[in-house]
């Protein structure tokens, strides 16, 4: 077999994809991500996906195997499928994470105690509030159980990487050994780093009366006497003309949320700038994995000549960020090489699910860019529709893409 | 005969409603005001038909909690109890208090703008909303869509300054927090595309200004001006209560200090390099300040040297009181002479993509025209502050002062507003300003006229031709000149717009500031033309580097960020790092 094979599977609101290399010595299987988010609408529940992904890497023996799992950041929209106990009967070679995940490295692990100190707080403080900010903030918590099986988990007692390393990545003795593995985020540059760190601390969030704790924030600033209800003040008829109604008190309620949402948006944004950042280079073929990374990380890959020069070749792209607007440059669409007579081009999937929360993902005009480039542009939500063509497997639950290769050399 | 009489028996002989209303407010804020616990005393144009709130003509503060979802009790400014005692004494615990203070310097800025204006600045019929207590958050912000909503939080609690760690802060009793918001407000009205990005100038312009107005009302309470004048000998360019803007909101924020200052060390490579609206006006801020103290200083010159026997060098030790009253009253002067400049320029402004330059050429041309003589040295002073700080004129080849005015536009007979059109519209201010007024004229059918007009003439006034002018904003200003004499003037901004044919959704815009004579003769066509190629190319190239430098405006501007600030103006960027 001379062919790679990406799978994407319709996980609703997440990330979950298979990817096939061929080598001289057999196939390697690498798995990025396997998550949803918990209010996304799903086609079939995750225990049954997980299930399928499990029975998609079994071998001839009846073992499932999986050369590299690839754990690109903490969220659960990434992670949550992990905690799954089924997994601790799949052989695992190698574990790749952030250098961020790394339990040994200081600086990591403040970013991380900070990023999850900031969730817990947040989702605790906003509990029961019904204007999608929970599940925002949600998204943002430990997810333990998944991170647990990440780290220690698995059969084969697996090796874990955490990248990139702070001297250089080698990647010789690796199950992807034999290709071009090019590790472009999360960059240690201290800039990159900022981004990571969550845009505010404790006493900000109690500023803001996100902090539970019974102190001043969580209370009323006036004593009762002074205070009433809507309705008991609409009672008063001197008051009637100081009443708000309508789209004008919407829009007071939006205001006094604002600082909130900047809150938890801020927070989704620095989580997602520790993701994990891939490029395989194989004959002719750059497939390219930037999971949810932001701008910092983008900017620091398009500012290198060497990597510009590598994401310009991309033939194939997994949309970052469920199509958001904020985790596809426009400069690197723009830097995208138009598909030449000869090749095949490009080809982009996106794992991603319109929920009516978030009406801007996916982004309409991004798609449209990317339609641009190639007509090759598969949505993991749009598999049960007419199949675009270019597709080896176009189905409701999950869609593949073959990608011609030379076997690559060996060593 | 007996009538009358009787009716008088019963009622008695009515009295005049008063023209001014005094009211208290914290002395700065809460901190600042510990040395006055009876806080200050200002008075403001009083409102006949003032309704609990207050609710006034053109002001209306709610309290409403948009968080916890609750009124806060109003309070009725004409209630006796409130009246017999010059309004509620300063007190932190009772809304009603906070709504007063919010009243107050609201209404002290609607008057400042209204005197150097030279006519009353109104909200198109409505008010504007005011929310002492909207939310929860060390902020407060403009947002065009609602109004000024000001939030309160607990003082930090491991550096909470000069407070008590975990006290309840109100913004909304920051004397600073209330006019910069509201100045926000005003500025959104003359100019309602000041917040569109379209050059790194325009929000900190917005911002700047912001903080131009609120720290120059400090020289009108005068004990804060007498303790600094007082405590500096008169030197008021010394860090000092006068130039801090939001003491108390700075220490509760752990800042250690105030939030800002007007003081600063001139560097022009800082013009060059500030990105973040409320940094870059600070450099305004600084220039213009600058140009007071420099002001300030020439005109206590002579005072000095009578003081000290013609040395002109004040012995060590306390000033006398008698020379702390004199330079009280010269730095309040110039303070305020100072103040209506700035805000008198507005009637000079292009109505889009404004820049440093353009605002200090606007300055220079407004005051040159009501006092041409009187003002030439100030005037000098400014022009040199603004250069310390790298601010010139980009078309302009010299700093002198000719050369930086607007140039007048020749007299040309084609070039003159239609008169009716024009007699109208002063008279209708002038109605406005005269507190019996009548009904005032309807708006629309003159802005149908005032359009027409436009389109007709759209070479002269430097529109493009043969597309649709919008007018907005037409009014009648009327100023006393130091002469004496009274300067009525008619200042009318043009509007045009086109998408732009790259930048989906990108829309970009040109128009004309016209100045005219009461005769509506044009004087001055202060344009921003839509077909001016190079200045299109500079705004697309700042669009995309606003683009690039924040992800959220990646795609398409319905992303906030693009060419709009949310659209909301906050007092800071809510503790958020930004790119």
């Amino acid at each position: 077999m001379n062919d790679a094979v990406v799978r994407m599977y319709n996980v609703g609101f997440g990330d979950a994809f298979l990817l096939r290399l061929p080598t001289a010595a057999g196939e390697v299987k690498v798995l990025f991500d396997c998550g949803s988010h918990a209010a996304s609408e799903k086609p079939r529940p995750m225990r049954e996906i997980v299930g399928q992904v499990i029975d998609d890497v079994r071998e001839a023996d009846g073992t499932a195997r999986i050369d590299v799992v690839v754990g690109t950041h903490r969220h659960q929209d990434h992670v949550s499928g992990f905690d799954d106990e089924r997994w601790s009967e799949v052989v695992v070679r190698e574990v790749w994470m952030p250098w961020t995940e790394d339990p040994n490295d200081e600086e990591a692990t403040r970013i991380r105690e900070r990023q999850s100190a900031t969730a817990a707080r947040l989702a605790a403080a906003l509990a029961g509030d019904a204007s999608g900010l929970l599940e925002l903030a949600e998204n943002q918590l430990t997810n333990a159980a998944a991170m647990k099986t990440l780290h220690a988990g698995f059969a084969g007692s697996p090796r874990r990487r955490f990248l990139p390393t702070a001297g250089s990545d080698d990647l010789s003795d690796s199950p992807l050994g034999p290709f071009g593995v090019h590790v472009l985020g999360p960059s240690r540059d201290e800039r990159v780093i900022r981004d990571m760190d969550p845009p505010v601390g404790e006493a900000y969030l109690r500023m803001i009366g996100l902090s539970g704790d019974g102190d001043v924030a969580a209370g009323a600033p006036f004593a009762d006497a002074w205070t009433y209800t809507e309705s008991e003040f609409a009672r008063s008829e001197t008051w009637q003309h100081l009443r708000l109604t309508g789209p004008k008190k919407t829009l007071v309620h939006k205001v006094a949320a604002a600082d909130r949402l900047a809150v938890a948006v801020a927070l989704d944004k620095a989580v997602n700038g520790t993701s994990l950042v891939l490029a395989f280079e194989l004959a002719g073929a750059v497939l390219l994995f930037p999971a949810d990374a932001q701008w910092g990380t983008w900017d620091a890959m398009l500012s290198e000549p060497s990597s510009r020069d590598l994401l310009a070749r991309t033939t194939f792209l997994k949309v970052g960020h469920h199509g958001s607007h904020n985790a596809t440059p426009r400069d690197f669409v723009e830097l995208l090489e138009h598909p030449d007579a000869t090749g095949a081009g490009l080809a982009a999937m996106v794992s991603t699910h319109a929920m009516a929360r978030w009406p801007k993902i996916p982004k309409a005009e991004l798609l449209q860019a990317l339609a641009g480039v190639t007509e090759r542009v598969a949505r993991s939500d749009h598999g049960g529709e007419p199949a675009i063509p270019g597709f080896e497997h176009w189905g409701e639950d999950f869609i593949d893409l073959r990608i011609p290769l030379s076997t690559p050399k060996e060593g | 005969m007996a009538d009358t009489v009787d009716a008088y028996v019963a009622r008695g002989h009515p009295i005049d409603p008063p023209l001014r209303r005094p009211l208290k407010i914290f002395e700065l804020d809460p901190i600042v005001s510990r040395g006055t616990p009876g806080g200050l005393t200002i008075d403001i144009p009083n409102e006949p038909g003032l309704r609990p709130g207050p609710c006034g003509e053109r002001v209306q503060v709610v309290d409403y909690d948009g968080v916890l979802r609750r009124y806060y009790e109003p309070v009725d400014l004409n209630d006796p109890a409130i009246l017999i005692q010059g309004g509620l004494n300063p007190v932190e615990s009772d809304p009603r208090f906070h709504q007063q203070m919010v009243y107050a310097v609201t209404m002290r800025v609607l008057e400042n703008f209204d005197r150097a204006l030279g006519r009353k600045i109104t909200f198109r019929g409505k008010q504007l909303l005011l929310l002492p207590h909207a939310f929860r958050g060390p902020n407060a912000f403009f947002d065009p869509g609602v109004g000024v909503c000001f939030g309160y939080f607990p003082a930090d609690r491991e550096e909470p300054g000069q407070n008590i760690p975990g006290q309840p802060i109100f913004t909304c009793l920051s004397h600073d927090i209330i006019a910069h918001e509201v100045t926000h407000a005003l500025v959104h009205r003359l100019r309602p595309h000041f917040f569109e990005r379209t050059n790194r100038d325009v929000l900190a312009f917005h911002e700047g200004f912001s903080d131009i107005v609120a720290i120059f009302q400090h020289f009108s309470f005068p004990t804060v001006l007498r303790a600094a004048v007082r405590a500096s000998r008169g030197d008021l360019s010394e860090p000092n209560e006068l130039v801090n803007l939001a003491v108390q909101f700075g220490h509760a924020t752990a800042r250690g200090g105030a939030l800002r200052s007007a003081l600063d060390t001139p560097d022009p490579s800082r013009y060059r390099r500030a990105w973040e609206p409320h940094q870059r006006g600070s450099i305004l801020v600084a220039a213009v300040f600058d140009g007071f103290f420099q002001t300030y200083q020439r005109r206590i010159q002579d005072l000095l040297r009578l003081a000290t026997a013609g040395t002109g060098t004040l012995p060590a030790g306390e000033v006398s009181p008698d020379l702390v009253d004199r330079l009280c009253t010269e730095a309040a002067a110039a303070a305020q002479s100072v103040l209506t400049m700035c805000i008198r320029a507005f009637e000079y402004l292009p109505p889009v993509d404004i820049t440093f330059g353009d605002y200090l050429r606007a300055l220079v041309t407004a005051d040159y025209d009501l006092q041409a003589e009187q003002g030439a040295v100030d005037r000098s002073l400014m022009i040199e502050a603004f250069r310390r700080r790298g601010i010139y004129a980009s078309e302009v080849s010299s700093l002198g002062e000719d050369a930086l005015r607007w140039p007048p536009v020749p007299i040309d007979t084609k070039r003159v507003m239609p008169a009716d059109l024009v007699a109208r519209q002063v008279l209708n201010e002038a109605n406005r300003i005269d507190r019996h007024a009548r009904a005032t004229e309807d708006l629309n059918r003159a802005a149908v006229e005032l359009q027409a007009w436009a389109g007709a003439n759209a070479q002269r006034l430097r529109l493009v031709p043969d597309m649709p002018v919008k007018a907005h904003g037409f009014h009648a200003t009327f100023r006393v000149a130091p002469g004496g004499e009274l300067r009525v003037e008619v200042v009318a901004q043009f509007l045009q717009q086109r998408a732009h044919p790259e930048l989906a959704g990108v829309v970009m815009r040109g128009g004309s500031t016209v100045v005219a004579t009461a005769d509506g003769v044009v004087r001055f066509v202060i344009a921003k033309p839509l077909d001016d190629a190079q200045r299109m190319e500079r705004q697309v190239r700042h669009t995309r580097a606003l683009a690039a430098a924040d992800p959220l405006a990646a795609w398409g501007p319905d992303s906030p960020g693009v060419m709009l600030d949310g659209p909301v103006f906050r007092l800071l960027h809510g503790g958020m790092q930004m790119p």
